[in-house]
């Protein structure tokens, strides 16, 4: 019980934290985007990426430009300025981890299985613990490489 | 994975790359382009003038030099020194908490998450290639727009010392895997490798008979750094001819 | 990754996938001028750039990744995104670096990204030298500077001093146009390593026009007379190249070297044998050589060497030229005949040291190669290449400047540092009139100026140059790639504003339009490829080279006479360029200053080196402090006693004792040069680095010996 209230608590602290509403589940759920039309790196690259605001305003110069959110976006815009989103994954530094998004991609991992059902969700939430186990179990799973050099140097 | 390429890391029948490297002391001239190129690469912080007197300026490599004779007679022998990564390595079996290792490929490893600070290693390095992170290193802005974010930033209280460019390898191999090829030889180059004026140093597969280290190695002129301590370098010296 | 396969990932058109220099992760060809928000996180790109650390001119590939950095708008902190380079290495088409670079040419990056960068034109408030400046705007810096240029231009145009470096680049051939359509005096060239001495031997032994090309990697025995070559002389990298080449490059043929110099440099560690020759010796030492060359008759080109060259060597006192270079008569005969029976002897003639002589001295050792019949020829000299750019004729020479600097209405200075350098131009520059600095830094000299108007850093601006020596004709190119992070103007820009405010516009001739013009000279040497193309193409490879041509001299030598002159007595001091700051810009790179000193092993610090009889006798040992006096000045530093220092030979790095250059350089330790005070070669009019008389005593002074390595000797410990 407990641990079910933690979590609640611990969700609207994690949406708070975006400097935007942005909602995955608006565009991937009903405009039918791909997580890589915007993470353009995530199957072919080291880092996903987060798009730069020029990327935002592609669409949203013509699209929805009346939603709250997306006039909020439009004042960053004008005043050049990148939104300063907050990150949602991401490694402990001190954890000296070297993640490669690529050749996860290659394997077939899907995005799902580390991001949870972004899709789903409307503001980015973690749904998925990022622990050495979690990569470890896979990576035994899959035959991968549990040298510890494979993701720390 | 695709088919008919080899992973040594799926299969233990497979070709595991056996990481050298030769430095012929006949073309090194001992120009330190490789000491810039290595700090450059790897992130390795500057100590300052303080720390530095202190004895905590860090060279994952250095040129040793050792002066031999009297003017007029006189000589100075040196040669570039790093981790030497050696199959018989002292700094491994006096880690408490197993942060070096050597891993499948003769890399000896170390683990900077996993390092308690003991510094246990340091100590027992004959080559004296390790370094203890002191504090969290710090860059004066902008110079840290320079930072390689392939390789780690190290904490305080690490130790932290030459990866043969790990994260080299790691890549070549990646773009090998995404070409669907094997890695050739030559693919891997560490950043000191890559820099020598001279062409002085050669990295590669010694397992493989046919690679330019192999080569080197079995010039006849290779000899390894206090080979008489028995710990078996991965690094070879190829003598000056007279 | 080889020459072959990164032409042919450079050569794909724009938008294909490309390999890294080092076989890194697939990536994009980023075309030229990257608008900042089109790089992407977590890929790399690789450009193309021109090192303009030294004249070598290696061309470089830089390593652009996306960053972000946070800077204030409005008093507002902002996240932005910038493409930041990671990493500079060699351009592996390039035929001077080979994909290779040396340790200065790496922290070249630290310029880029100074803390101590200047951020925008600043004017001067406070009195001259005081350091008290305020930022203006560019608009009031070019009208007040072009106001004072008008009026100085209208009166006496000869009263335009221009002081750059001697360099064969757009940006000198600009400075030039600027100065011609002001009708003022050709420009300057004061930098310390511009290689007078060695041009004008150049055209006095050979009847060439540049500095010669020393094919090393094909002989069998190399003598090298005062050229560090391996550390900073002419071009580091490629001699390191084909030195490496000469050592074991060649299947069962090892070439051997000798190496005269007056220092243990890097050269002389690497030599099998080196002839300690006293500072200021070299004319006399290779006149005794080429002395028993003709006489004992060993010369194999001696029929064909020119009769004065001849005479000249004949009339030589062998017993006064051992004496005066302090190499004993039975060594100058060793190496004679080992010159004389090698199957490709060489002899590489510099001036790393520049000496009163040395224009003499390197022509007396460049001739030498007269004797062995090594022009044109395979392990031999060849001639530069010229690269058809008309750029190598607008190198500035260096005649007079501080004379003028006294008269001077209105001082432009690019890229030197004559306070720290001269430092007796201080007086003659607090006094000029309108001085103006293009300095990225508040540096000796810029403290001095009137205006200092900012240039880009050389990454983030574009460039064109002739390397100092080229295996093949060929020009390093740059186009712009990185944003530059501050209100910097590129100076070449900038020249063509000032000149339009004074009333005298020219238009600045850029890097396209000057391969434009390569192109149309080149004839059938540019292929098929239309000018358009050939543009691209170039900036895409980073530069364009050509066929080689071997050819021997094109006009007869005119040798003039060699005035030997005594030995002077010790102590002698003498300055060098260091491998790490090389004439001292190096000094403000915190990875240069921690990078151990290859001699001394010092780090951030550079100490005075003693021969151990010195030191004996003065009673010091490494780390003591003492003072070195001359009649110019004094200065004082921490000791290390050098086991190879020659006896009576006083020795210090340029790099440290820059007043202001940032919070690296600043305050730390002493100029060697107000020791060695204003002296020239007589011949070229080049600062001259000793050898200057000194006092040498032991004193309580400030200074500190920081080394990484403290042991110098295996067995036994420091002698002294």
């Amino acid at each position: 019980m407990l641990v079910i209230l933690l979590m609640l608590v611990a969700l609207p602290v994690a949406e708070a934290q975006q400097p935007l509403g942005f909602s995955h589940s608006a565009h991937i759920g009903k405009a039918r985007m791909q997580c890589t039309d915007c993470h353009v790196g995530a199957t072919s690259r080291d880092q996903a990426g987060i798009p730069s605001i020029r990327k935002c305003m592609l669409c949203h110069q013509f699209i929805a430009k009346d939603h709250p959110e997306v006039v909020r976006l439009a004042e960053y815009w004008e005043r050049k300025h990148e939104v300063p989103w907050a990150r949602v994954y991401g490694f402990k530094k001190e954890a000296a981890v070297q993640f490669r998004h690529a050749p996860h991609a290659r394997a077939e991992i899907a995005c799902a299985q580390c991001h949870g059902e972004v899709s789903t969700m409307t503001v980015a939430v973690k749904t998925v613990r990022h622990t050495m186990g979690t990569c470890i179990g896979c990576h035994r799973e899959n035959k991968a490489s549990d040298d510890c050099l494979a993701c720390h140097f | 994975m695709a088919e008919g390429k080899r992973n040594p890391e799926e299969d233990g029948s497979e070709h595991v790359p056996q990481w050298a490297m030769a430095i012929d002391l006949d073309r090194c001239t001992g120009c330190e382009a490789c000491v810039v190129a290595c700090s450059a690469e790897n992130n390795v912080p500057t100590a300052g003038q303080e720390q530095a007197a202190m004895g905590r300026a860090k060279h994952w490599i250095r040129i040793d030099r050792y002066y031999e004779g009297e003017f007029p007679n006189i000589k100075v022998k040196y040669r570039p020194v790093l981790c030497q990564h050696c199959d018989n390595a002292p700094c491994e079996p006096v880690c408490p908490v197993y942060a070096t290792y050597q891993n499948a490929e003769g890399l000896n490893v170390q683990i900077y998450n996993r390092c308690i600070g003991t510094r246990y290693c340091a100590n027992n390095c004959p080559y004296t290639v390790r370094f203890f992170d002191w504090f969290a290193p710090e860059w004066d802005g902008p110079l840290d727009l320079q930072l390689n974010p392939d390789v780690s930033i190290r904490p305080a209280g690490v130790v932290e010392k030459c990866t043969f460019c790990a994260h080299r390898i790691k890549r070549a191999k990646l773009d090998a895997d995404a070409e669907d090829r094997d890695l050739a030889d030559g693919d891997v180059q560490p950043a000191c490798v890559q820099s020598c004026p001279a062409e002085a140093m050669v990295f590669g597969d010694m397992s493989d008979s046919h690679s330019k280290v192999s080569k080197k190695i079995e010039s006849g002129r290779s000899e390894q750094l206090l080979s008489e301590l028995g710990t078996k370098p991965r690094v070879y010296y190829l003598r000056k001819a007279d | 990754m080889d020459r072959r396969s990164f032409f042919k990932v450079v050569g794909t058109a724009s938008g294909g996938a490309m390999t890294g220099a080092c076989g890194k992760q697939a990536q994009e060809i980023i075309p030229l001028l990257v608008p900042e928000e089109e790089i992407v996180p977590g890929v790399e790109a690789w450009h193309p750039s021109v090192c303009q650390e030294c004249g070598a001119g290696c061309g470089t590939i830089a390593r652009l990744m996306a960053s972000e950095r946070e800077i204030e708008v409005e008093g507002e902190l902002v996240r932005q995104r910038i493409a930041s380079i990671k990493k500079l290495e060699g351009n592996p088409l390039d035929p001077v670096s080979g994909g290779r670079l040396c340790a200065r040419g790496h922290a070249a990056l630290q310029s880029l990204y100074n803390p101590d960068r200047l951020q925008g034109p600043m004017k001067r408030v406070g009195s001259r030298g005081e350091g008290r400046f305020e930022p203006v705007s560019w608009e009031t810096a070019i009208g007040e500077v072009g106001d004072a240029l008008a009026a100085t231009v209208n009166s006496d145009p000869s009263k335009v001093l221009f002081l750059t470096q001697s360099r064969a680049t757009l940006r000198t051939a600009n400075i030039a146009r600027f100065l011609n359509s002001l009708g003022a005096p050709a420009p300057s060239g004061i930098g310390v390593g511009d290689f007078a001495a060695e041009t004008e031997a150049s055209r006095r032994a050979y009847g060439w026009n540049g500095i010669p090309v020393y094919e090393i990697q094909d002989s069998t025995l190399l003598l090298s007379i005062g050229a560090d070559f391996l550390s900073g002389w002419v071009s580091p990298v490629l001699y390191s190249r084909r030195y490496g080449h000469m050592r074991q490059g060649r299947r069962e043929l090892r070439g051997r070297l000798i190496h005269a110099e007056s220092r243990f440099s890097l050269t002389a560690w690497n030599a099998d044998r080196w002839l300690p020759v006293w500072p200021g010796g070299e004319l006399a030492l290779a006149l005794g050589i080429g002395h028993v060359l003709v006489t004992e008759k060993l010369a194999p080109a001696l029929a064909e060497a020119p009769q004065e060259l001849v005479s000249a060597y004949a009339e030589t006192d062998l017993e006064a030229a051992s004496s005066d270079s302090g190499i004993p008569v039975a060594a100058i005969q060793e190496v004679a005949a080992d010159l004389a029976s090698a199957s490709a002897p060489l002899v590489l003639a510099g001036a790393s040291m520049v000496r009163r002589n040395s224009a003499d001295a390197v022509t007396a050792a460049c001739a030498l190669n007269l004797l062995l019949g090594n022009l044109g020829k395979a392990g031999g000299v060849i001639a530069p290449s010229v690269s058809g750019t008309r750029l190598e004729s607008t190198r500035p020479s260096s005649a007079g400047w501080v004379e003028r600097l006294a008269q001077a209405a209105v001082v432009f200075v690019d890229r030197v540092n004559p306070a720290y350098s001269s430092p007796s131009s201080r007086d003659a520059l607090s006094g000029a009139g309108t001085v103006i600095s293009f300095s990225s830094f508040l540096d000796d000299t810029s403290l001095f100026a009137d205006w200092i108007l900012p240039d880009h850093d050389p990454l983030e601006g574009t460039a064109l140059s002739v390397p100092d020596a080229s295996p093949v004709p060929a020009v390093t190119a740059a186009a712009a790639f990185a944003a530059p992070l501050y209100d910097s103007r590129p100076t070449e820009t900038l020249l063509a504003a000032l000149a339009g405010a004074a009333g005298k516009p020219f238009e600045t001739l850029e890097v396209d339009a000057s391969l434009v013009q390569l192109h149309a000279e080149l004839d059938s040497g540019a292929g098929e490829a239309d000018a358009d193309s050939f543009v691209a193409e170039s900036l895409r490879q980073g530069g364009w080279s050509g066929e080689r041509l071997v050819h021997k001299s094109a006009q007869a030598s005119q040798l003039g006479a060699f005035r030997p002159e005594g030995k002077q007595d010790p102590l002698v001091f003498q300055a060098y360029a260091s491998l790490q700051f090389g004439e001292g810009s190096g000094a403000n790179r915190p990875w240069l200053q921690e990078l151990p000193d290859p001699a001394s092993s010092a780090m951030w610090g550079i100490p005075v080196e003693l021969d151990p009889g010195t030191a004996e006798k003065l009673g010091v040992r490494n780390g003591d402090i003492v003072q070195v006096e001359s009649e110019y000045g004094s200065l004082q530093g921490p000791v290390y006693v050098n086991p190879a220092g020659i006896p009576g030979v006083v020795s210090m790095a340029l790099g440290p004792g820059h007043e202001n250059y940032g919070r690296y350089a600043s305050g730390r330790g002493a100029n060697p040069m107000k020791v060695v005070g204003d002296i020239r070669d007589r011949k070229t009019g080049a600062s001259a680095l000793g050898p200057t008389r000194v006092i040498v005593s032991r004193t309580k002074g400030t200074g500190r010996l920081i080394q990484f390595s403290r042991e110098d000797r295996v067995a036994a410990p420091h002698r002294v």
